[in-house]
């Protein structure tokens, strides 16, 4: 049972990251899903392979499971719902703004020129000299999707 | 205020030395005294005036006092001059703090304020560009230096275990037989060296000249440059008289008094000619600390105060030309004695005679004596003959100088004509530099008094009674031979002094230490914007790609180190329905990664969620599977709404391919398999009791519930919940705000 | 000593940001009201400093469960020393933004989210268990999420996404290397896990956990080479809530590794020290590197941060007294410091309008107390004397020679230097030169103050730092013995 769970959490891992490293946004946050699901299993992994049953006291004799890993994870998947949420809203915003699921580079780049293109609604300066300044909602410009 | 506070404090230094502490330091007593201030550290403000001390602090206080004089009248109706003197008054008194401190780490202190002040100083005319550049050269210079005079300190520190100079110097061969010796003379000297701009580390001095002309008299007469031969004379009885010594500070001196006196003559600012001349005098006395003989430590005392007075006086004569003619160029200036500045040339002619180290004059007095130093017995003969080639040469071309600025500049028939008619200075500027002309011939005449003021330096230096003899004729002697073939070197130098200089006219500035310098600084600057091209500006994915890598990375090499204590052999049964579970997870897990449509996608991983959930299920955690089925459920379902709401053409994928899989592919299987490794440690029983089954048998009777995961989760954890409830909360005020703000309108 | 004041610094800021979240629309209410809140905060912290000073480790048992079965809060010295700092940033970043935010973002939750981020940061200080310091990191964490991005504007989206994902991955392998500890040692109490690690036949076997808890708190305190999030998305964000995220963020991922590595994880130093050690160097390196490169006064500041951390890293992985007190000493002259030059960022801004350092000079004519400011600070930073950040150098330094570690102090020397440089070129380019640009604005005198503040405290902790080294190096033998730590939280057993 050990080497099947372990197997289970493998995969999820190598595939959350393989998707993560995607450009395309929607499959980073799905990819996140995925890394969130092992790391959910990793943790109930703690609680050992199970020897007894659900630990809910008065239902039957014998051992039962460790709780403490399920308490764990319950809070970990709530508190994993919470950011994926707002990640998932974030990912529409900049979806949305940018009119791309393309992630594009960081504020700091002197980017592409596609992604300059894009990202001209800013307005935001970069390093001095290169000043990308270009009129908010120019044809082309990111904002006009919305 | 601040000139006043100034012009109050030196003379109060001043006077506080001569008459408190006099009496005491001229008996061969120390005037020590010391506070904790930070104990802990071993640091203290201590004050520590022996001969050394006093000597320097004398000029520092003395000239100080002149310096805020002359600049009364220098910077009178110039802007921001009350600035001016805050930090005038800061660099005297961390000049000041430097040489009176009796605590390695209060030097450094003080030591790293007068880089500050001098920066301020030097950039004082901020809206020049020169001056910013100046300032900027003279910062990072002097800092690369302090930082290695930090580490020597505390090297210092943990050989003898204090940092009180009295403590050293009472056990003076300490350092000298420790291992970290040679770290330590390393660090300390190149400290001093590009402080006492010593070759090649005087690329700062000249651009130091852009400080307003007051500034400069002090900063090459008793301040900064002087600190850092305070500092070598400070630490010459606990690491000189050995041969890495007379290596590193010796023969730097010889290299940078040649340099600097025979580059100061291709000068054609007064100003930069003077800094050169300073480098030159700088490398004679660091030369002569390196020899480190006693007759050598007398030289060095008495030509400190040669070179303090007659470079003081010359700087603020510069700063008079200047503000007589209007300018500083060499070319322009000439016969200035007939011309309306009479007095000035008075003034210039014997502190120039006193350069060139001519009698009745101090500067001969000093010069006998470094003749002699370099002719005595030296603790290595081949020594010797380096330090009479290098004194001698340097001497010669020292003179030269001397004779442009005396004899061009004021007294030879020119036909040049300067900017404005030349005129005299007021009395606040023309006193000054002849109170200090006065000194060089008080001195000269009366070599007794000038003896009696270094005696104590000389014996602190010497870390002995040190008996020697100032006088102003010593009879026919060798070295006055050899004196008499120096000035004559000297007026051959001058006479054919354009063939001399024309190599430094046409010698290529990368192979100047300036030029060096320039190119080190283009590089980083340069060099750091690529590395932030190449490292920064990056797509998300290159930095989690680095991020994950690095994690798998680390974690293999751990396990690898450590591969005996992964479990292996002992598994467990394993039922059917959890195998079929587990093969729709890893399907599910590949068909996300794999289907081209994104609902496609987001719909496997739904899948994914709700056989995670199944899985709960078999390993006996019915409350985790329904709350993860249910979380699942709304997680998809704002998947497909926020898909849903985007435009479709948004959605569709635009991006030029996915760029290298192999790179991807790699990171995923290495992640993927220390997180299945992982997973093997973690299913393992714990060699301890799980402090779970205190939760099991306590629950119903302390708690009062039968479901213990319901238990833990409101009673015995019942923080954690408080914060998943709160980080619920947060992401929903954070959703609220996001979709909000920032519309077209609106924006923020 | 078991004093329900521990739990103060957590549950006012949460009650506060509810009250704060619930009255968003008027803005006296949440700006007096949040500047009265952090000010009561900061007092409770005070007190608590006092406290453990006179009487020992503070503990409270949430819900009255004993350890190592419920969940504790413990408060020893460190923890009380950096609930003092992130007390004082609270109150003096807020200063500033009160006088500088924008309506919009103030009615949409600013000071909500501002009190749920400091619920988190303190959180983290004060819990003894595990998984507990994780829930907190992700209060902290998602408080920030929504402060990185609020206003919504496009750099912050792209920022936020940054700064986000990457530290979703960290927030994973969190959870993952907590499930890998607990099957290991069966609890998640930090005073039992030390007992439980120093007691195991083959410590070995937590090396491994360890080495993810490397990774985990190295993305959140920006460790070389898991730092790029930082510079990619903390300059986009609002100046008050880069000058937070810049003093207290990565200092609570500082403060795990210090925690967790000084009292859990410390079986193998050879290997697990030796690391931080090595990731020091190059984190100290390649910050300070990257920052020189920047001709922007905030992005400037940001890629400090990671050259910055290192040397607390560094601290921490000499695993001494004497490294552990400079690294404490280090990390309250820091958080202070690079606070104070991010407000003096937000003065200059309010000034030119702009934090390019092309588009401004000669502010030392017109503005002089914010060159003054300006100069005592970055000279602090840079380590020069007698400020905060001279000592804060001169204890790493000499920590470091005593031990032998030459090679990563020769680093902290030379990144030193390089501080200074990048330093003076916002000096050079913003306070000297033509003055630029042509419409200079006044800045209010008020706005001043919590710079004025934050600046004090690093005259104050270098000139009287006697007090704060005593503190700090109580702190460090505390931390190195741990004994006092588990004493108090599990009692005499």
């Amino acid at each position: 049972m050990e080497l099947v769970l372990a197997l289970v959490i493998g995969v999820l891992f190598g595939t959350g990251t393989f998707l993560m490293l995607r450009r395309n946004l929607i499959r980073v946050v799905l990819g996140l899903g995925l890394l969130s699901h092992g790391a959910n299993l990793m943790l109930m992994a703690g609680a050992g392979v199970p020897r007894g049953r659900a630990p809910i006291l008065g239902a039957g004799a014998g051992a039962v499971v460790d709780p403490l890993p399920q308490a764990l994870v319950l809070t970990a998947i709530v508190i994993g719902f919470g950011v994926t949420a707002f990640l998932l809203v974030l990912a529409y915003r900049h979806i949305a703004t940018f009119g791309d699921v393309d992630v594009l580079g960081t504020p700091m780049d002197p980017a592409p020129a596609r992604v300059q293109a894009r990202a001209a609604a800013d307005g935001e300066r970069t390093v001095a000299g290169r000043a990308a300044s270009r009129p908010a909602g120019a044809p082309g410009g990111g904002g006009d999707f919305r | 205020m601040a000139f006043a506070l100034g012009m109050g404090l030196s003379i109060l230094a001043f006077l506080a030395l001569l008459a408190g502490a006099g009496p005491q330091v001229l008996a061969g007593r120390v005037v020590a005294w010391s506070v904790p201030w930070m104990p802990s550290a071993g640091v203290n403000l201590s004050l520590y005036i022996d001969g050394l001390a006093w000597f320097f602090g004398l000029l520092v206080s003395g000239i100080g006092a002149l310096v805020f004089t002359y600049a009364s009248a220098y910077m009178h109706g110039a802007e921001r001059v009350n600035r001016f003197f805050w930090y005038l008054l800061l660099f005297m008194v961390s000049m000041l703090g430097l040489v009176l401190s009796g605590n390695l780490i209060l030097l450094f202190v003080f030591w790293e304020l007068t880089t500050v002040s001098s920066y301020l100083l030097i950039g004082f005319n901020y809206e020049r560009p020169e001056a910013r550049a100046g300032a900027q050269r003279s910062l990072v210079v002097t800092v690369v230096g302090g930082l290695g005079l930090l580490a020597a300190f505390v090297l210092v520190l943990l050989a003898t275990g204090s940092l009180e100079v009295a403590d050293l110097l009472a056990d003076p061969a300490a350092l000298r037989g420790h291992p970290s010796y040679g770290a330590i003379l390393a660090l300390l000297a190149f400290g001093a060296f590009t402080k006492s701009a010593q070759f090649p580390f005087h690329v700062w001095l000249p651009g130091a000249m852009e400080a307003p002309t007051p500034v400069s008299a002090y900063l090459h007469s008793a301040t900064m440059v002087k600190a850092g031969v305070f500092l070598l004379a400070r630490f010459l009885p606990l690491l000189g008289g050995t041969l890495p010594w007379l290596l590193v500070v010796g023969l730097t001196g010889v290299a940078t008094m040649l340099a600097g006196a025979y580059l100061a003559l291709s000068q054609r600012n007064l100003k930069a000619f003077l800094a050169y001349t300073t480098i030159g005098q700088l490398g004679v006395l660091t030369g002569l600390l390196g020899l480190g003989t006693l007759p050598a430590v007398v030289a060095a005392m008495a030509q400190t105060l040669n070179h303090a007075l007659y470079k003081g006086a010359l700087f603020m004569i510069a700063g008079n030309v200047e503000h007589g003619t209007g300018t500083r160029d060499l070319g322009r200036l000439g016969g200035l004695a007939r011309r309306g500045m009479p007095r000035t040339a008075a003034t210039a002619l014997v502190v120039a005679l006193s350069m060139a180290g001519l009698p009745p004059l101090l500067g001969f007095v000093s010069k006998e004596l470094i003749l002699e130093a370099a002719f005595g017995p030296g603790a290595h003969g081949w020594a010797s003959a380096v330090f009479v080639l290098g004194l001698g040469l340097n001497g010669a071309l020292n003179l030269a100088a001397a004779v442009v600025l005396a004899w061009d500049l004021f007294f030879r028939r020119s036909r040049v004509t300067p900017p404005h008619q030349p005129h005299e200075p007021g009395r606040a500027m023309a006193a000054p530099p002849a109170v200090l002309a006065a000194g060089v011939l008080g001195f000269g005449l009366a070599p007794a008094l000038a003896e009696r003021v270094l005696q104590p330096a000389v014996a602190a230096v010497a870390a002995r009674p040190a008996g020697f003899h100032l006088e102003l004729w010593h009879g026919f002697t060798a070295e006055l031979a050899v004196g008499l073939l120096v000035i004559a070197s000297g007026l051959v130098a001058y006479r054919y002094l354009a063939l001399l200089v024309a190599p430094a006219r046409v010698w290529p500035p990368a192979l100047q230490p300036i030029g060096w310098y320039e190119a080190l600084v283009g590089a980083v600057e340069r060099g750091t914007r690529r590395l932030n091209d190449l490292v920064q500006h990056r797509p998300l994915r290159h930095h989690l790609t680095v991020v994950l890598l690095a994690a798998a990375g680390f974690l293999w090499v751990t396990l690898f180190l450590h591969w005996r204590v992964l479990p292996w052999g002992q598994w467990s049964p394993v039922g059917p329905e959890f195998v079929v579970v587990a093969a729709v997870v890893v399907a599910g897990a590949l068909a996300t990664t794999l289907l081209r449509t994104g609902l496609g996608a987001i719909l496997s991983l739904g899948v994914v969620g709700y056989m995670v959930s199944l899985m709960y299920v078999i390993l006996q955690a019915p409350d985790l599977a329904l709350t993860q089925l249910l979380i699942e459920t709304l997680t998809v379902v704002l998947f497909v709404a926020v898909f849903a709401f985007l435009p479709r053409a948004a959605l569709r994928w635009a991006g030029s391919g996915y760029g290298s899989r192999g790179a991807d592919l790699a990171a995923a299987g290495l992640v993927g398999a220390g997180a299945a490794a992982l997973a093997l440690l973690a299913v393992t029983e714990p060699v301890f009791p799980r402090i779970s089954d205190y939760f099991v048998a306590n629950s119903l009777e302390l708690a009062g519930g039968k479901n213990v995961v319901n238990v833990i989760l409101v009673d015995f954890r019942g923080l954690d919940t408080m914060g998943e409830i709160t980080v619920l909360a947060i992401a929903a005020a954070g959703v609220f705000a996001l979709l909000r703000l920032g519309k077209r309108g609106s924006q923020g | 000593m078991s004093s329900p004041l521990v739990f103060l610094p957590v549950l006012l800021p949460l009650l506060g940001g509810i009250v704060l979240w619930l009255a968003r629309r008027s803005l006296g209410v949440g700006r007096w009201g949040s500047l009265a809140l952090a000010a009561v905060t900061l007092g409770v912290e005070v007190a608590l400093l006092g406290l453990v000073r006179a009487r020992g480790v503070q503990v409270m048992f949430a819900g009255g469960w004993v350890p190592p079965f419920g969940i504790t809060l413990v408060v020893d010295l460190t923890s009380a020393i950096m609930l003092v700092v992130s007390g004082i940033v609270g109150l003096c970043v807020l200063g500033h933004a009160v006088q500088t935010l924008d309506p919009d973002r103030e009615r949409h939750g600013f000071y909500a989210l501002y009190q749920f981020l400091f619920m988190g940061i303190n959180g983290a200080f004060v819990t003894g268990d595990i998984f507990n310091l994780f829930v907190f990191f992700e209060v902290m964490l998602i408080a920030s999420y929504a402060l990185v991005s609020l206003g919504s504007e496009p750099g912050q989206l792209r920022g936020g996404v940054h700064y986000l994902v990457t530290n979703l991955v960290s927030s994973t392998l969190f959870v993952a290397a907590v499930g890998t500890l607990y099957g290991l040692a069966g609890t998640l109490n930090l005073a039992d896990l030390a007992v439980k690690v120093a007691r195991a036949p083959d410590p070995a076997v937590f090396t491994i956990p360890a080495a993810v808890f490397i990774v985990v708190f190295g993305v959140k305190s920006a460790l070389f080479p898991l730092y790029f999030w930082l510079p990619a998305s903390y300059p986009a964000a609002p100046l008050p809530v880069t000058a937070v995220f810049a003093g207290m963020l990565t200092k609570v991922g500082v403060y795990a590794v210090l925690r967790v590595f000084s009292l859990v994880f410390t079986h193998d130093p050879g290997y697990l020290h030796a690391a931080l050690l090595v990731v020091a160097g190059f984190t100290m390196l390649l910050g300070v590197l990257g920052a020189v490169g920047y001709d922007n006064w905030k992005r400037i500041l940001s890629v400090h941060i990671v050259s910055q951390v290192g040397y607390m890293i560094m601290g921490i992985g000499f695993l001494s007294v004497a490294g552990l007190a400079a690294a404490i000493f280090f990390i309250v002259h820091q958080i202070l410091v690079k606070t104070a030059l991010f407000l003096i960022a937000g003065l200059a801004e309010r000034a030119t309008g702009a934090y390019d350092l092309g588009e401004m000079g000669g502010l030392a004519g017109r503005y002089p107390v914010m060159a003054s400011l300006f100069m005592v600070a970055g000279l602090s930073l840079a380590g020069v004397p007698p400020l905060s950040g001279f000592f804060g150098k001169f204890l790493l330094i000499r920590a470091g020679l005593a031990q032998g570690e030459v090679a990563v102090v020769a680093v902290a020397i030379v990144v030193s230097f390089f501080t200074l440089y990048s330093m003076m070129k916002i000096w050079r380019y913003a306070f000297w030169g033509e003055e630029k640009p042509a419409g200079l604005r006044p800045v209010p005198a008020a706005l001043y103050l919590p710079a004025a503040a934050l600046v004090a405290f690093s005259v104050v902790l270098g000139l009287g730092g006697e007090a704060l080294l005593v503190l700090s190096q109580q702190a460090a033998a505390q931390l190195l013995d741990g004994t006092a730590y588990v004493m108090a939280v599990l009692g005499a057993r």
